[in-house]
């Protein structure tokens, strides 16, 4: 990536995301291809360590995902008894999602099962 | 990268017992070893549990209310690594967002069970014979 695409990739991520509705499936599928030259397989796990690359690459993620994210949605409770329908994140899903049956109980008051033993209420 | 790091890493790697050529089996601990060197920061806890069915690992950073939660799956083609194994790396990216991660999958590899599936030459074609 030249540098100039570089600044012009970086300008697209840090435009303030303008208030309103979450977007769309079709924005969400958008992705930046970020290539890094000479690191090795999975060099994010070298975050924190002494690849500066590595930081570099999780916080340009960490950027996208802020950005995608509208803040306040994705709610996901220990007990997985809540978890916010798809849709309310990325507006209209295609149908194969908007099945329910893989809902946790909460959202599926008729279907079965109790909470696992052991785990965090 | 500096010549430095670079011979740093290369060391890293060159040293680490992981053989990706090597027998699944016999590999999968090993990475799990090498993933989970680390220790964790002291701030991020790890929750097993359960998500649909399928077990999870809840990765909160603390003192942090999170602002949305992220899906991590990690990878190694089916047979190799695990949710715990790669909590290091998603709570990196917890951390940085503000969020809180889930990373699907046994909470470690000895519970990961690899897929049995015969080479691609042995499946049974879903074409019709050729005429």
């Amino acid at each position: 990536m030249s540098r100039q695409q570089r600044e012009k990739i970086d300008a697209i991520l840090r435009q303030p995301r303008p208030e309103g509705p979450p977007p769309s499936v079709e924005e969400l599928r958008a992705v930046i291809l970020d290539i890094t030259v000479g690191v090795p397989h999975v060099f994010q796990s070298f975050a924190g360590g002494p690849l500066d690359e590595a930081d570099q690459a999780l916080a340009r993620a960490a950027l996208f995902i802020s950005q995608h994210i509208p803040a306040g949605t994705g709610q996901l409770t220990h007990d997985s008894r809540t978890v916010t329908e798809p849709a309310a994140i990325a507006g209209p899903a295609p149908a194969t999602i908007r099945d329910r049956s893989w809902c946790p109980k909460s959202r599926n008051p008729g279907r079965s099962g109790a909470p696992a033993p052991g785990r965090p209420r | 990268m500096t010549a430095k790091q670079r011979d740093m890493i290369d060391q890293i790697l060159r040293n680490a017992p992981f053989d990706l050529g090597g027998d699944v089996d016999v590999q999968r601990p090993l990475l799990e070893q090498m993933l989970t060197s680390q220790p964790l920061p002291a701030d991020v806890r790890t929750t097993p549990g359960d998500l649909g069915g399928i077990p999870v690992v809840f990765i909160d950073i603390a003192d942090v209310e999170p602002r949305g939660t992220i899906f991590h799956i990690h990878g190694g083609g089916f047979a190799l690594g695990s949710a715990a194994g790669s909590a290091g790396l998603a709570s990196s990216l917890a951390r940085k967002t503000g969020m809180r991660a889930v990373s699907v999958g046994p909470p470690d590899s000895s519970r990961t069970t690899p897929p049995r599936r015969p080479p691609p030459d042995e499946r049974p074609s879903s074409r019709p014979p050729a005429r």
